[in-house]
């Protein structure tokens, strides 16, 4: 799967899934702090990138993710 | 309003609770708490207020009906607490069952499943009766509750498939859950107070909007997983029933909608409860909105009316 189309699926459930206004999601975009990211969206993420990559992100892993392009980082190591 | 979810008193009274509870017919202690105990708390707290308020306000009674109720909601509340300290003691309830069939049907079924409690009644002393014997149950508890009311639990809870999930500021237990369900477990959490995340929907109850947490409706229908409203409520000094009633939604609709129709099914049976117990209401906090009604983003429900 390229960086491409990573970033495609989680604009996408971004947008659908957690109701992300589209003009607050760029890469340097912090989870928490510009899309209101809180921990009860964490879990559907969990359930999310599960159904579309195909691994079940550990909780402890995402401590340090803190910006979206260091989420489609995370991922990215994950599939490849 | 945030869960606080804890026990009055320290470890030694509830020891001693505890103790005098093996020997003794809780019904004495019913008639001391209701002498001695409510009269005073009702004075102290404002608890008195807030129930007045809900059964003025919400019920329609009159002044002095309301507030003769007010006082019979907390000595129905002592009686909770000493029920589950008496639970703990070792003393048996008698329990009717309504609704057991859904249960068992979901028992059977390989998938989790999600059971709703609320804090009305007495959840605790029979909400842990409706275990699969081949199924896990997870139980939220509040992870600050006293230490003598957690080895009550852990002590019924040894040798049996019941797990205790214990509450976090962290929201570590919503990824516990979820593994829960995930692995085929029954999992059960409260769906009345806002613990931690901040986000509701909010739904028309007892004739005005209340907030209601988002969180166990977005792990219900993450899933798209079958869930009960399970309530338990006081029928007599040593008799409780459970009420188990599924609460139906529409697993192909939209997640949005999903999530508004399992909270309006969940909110229709607390208000069918609540109609036939007015007094065991046990939320001591201000519940509904004080201010007009204004949708929440992406979480409020169409169709309600703005005035009380």
């Amino acid at each position: 799967m390229t960086r491409t189309e990573i970033e495609e699926r989680v604009k996408a459930f971004l947008i659908d899934d957690l109701e992300i206004e589209e003009e607050n999601i760029f890469p340097e975009s912090r989870l928490k702090e510009d899309m209101g990211i809180d921990s009860l969206d964490y879990v559907d993420i969990v359930v999310i990138v599960e159904q579309n990559f195909g691994f079940k992100i550990k909780p402890q892993e995402m401590t340090n993710v803190k910006t979206l392009s260091q989420f489609y980082d995370y991922i990215e190591s994950k599939v490849s | 309003m945030e869960w606080a979810g804890t026990t009055f008193g320290n470890r030694w009274m509830h020891k001693g609770l505890i103790c005098m509870l093996r020997w003794a017919d809780v019904r004495l202690f019913y008639a001391f708490t209701a002498v001695f105990i409510v009269p005073v708390c009702l004075v102290l707290n404002e608890s008195r207020s807030i129930i007045y308020r809900y059964f003025r306000q919400r019920h329609g009674y009159g002044v002095w009906r309301a507030a003769w109720k007010t006082y019979v909601n907390h000595c129905l509340f002592s009686q909770v607490v000493i029920d589950r300290f008496a639970m703990f003691a070792g003393k048996k309830f008698h329990v009717e069952m309504e609704g057991y069939d859904h249960f068992l049907q979901l028992a059977k079924q390989e998938a989790g499943f999600i059971q709703l409690s609320s804090h009305i009644g007495n959840y605790e002393i029979a909400g842990y009766t409706l275990v699969a014997q081949h199924k896990p149950f997870n139980a939220l508890v509040y992870y600050g509750e006293k230490q003598s009311v957690m080895e009550g639990r852990e002590q019924m809870f040894a040798g049996t498939n019941i797990k205790m999930i214990p509450v976090s500021h962290d929201m570590s237990h919503l990824f516990m859950i979820d593994n829960a369900l995930e692995n085929g477990e029954t999992v059960s959490l409260p769906a009345d107070r806002i613990f931690g995340s901040q986000k509701f929907i909010t739904v028309p109850f007892l004739g005005k909007p209340a907030d209601f947490p988002l969180g166990p409706f977005s792990v219900a229908t993450m899933r798209g997983l079958d869930t009960l409203a399970v309530n338990v409520m006081k029928t007599s000094s040593k008799s409780y029933k459970i009420y188990v009633t599924p609460l139906p939604y529409s697993k192909d609709a939209p997640r949005k909608q999903q999530m508004e129709e399992l909270a309006s099914a969940y909110v229709k049976e607390l208000e069918r409860m609540v109609k036939l117990y007015p007094e065991q209401w046990y939320n001591f906090f201000e519940f509904w909105k004080s201010q007009p009604f204004t949708p929440p983003h992406g979480r409020g429900v169409a169709g309600v009316d703005e005035n009380d």
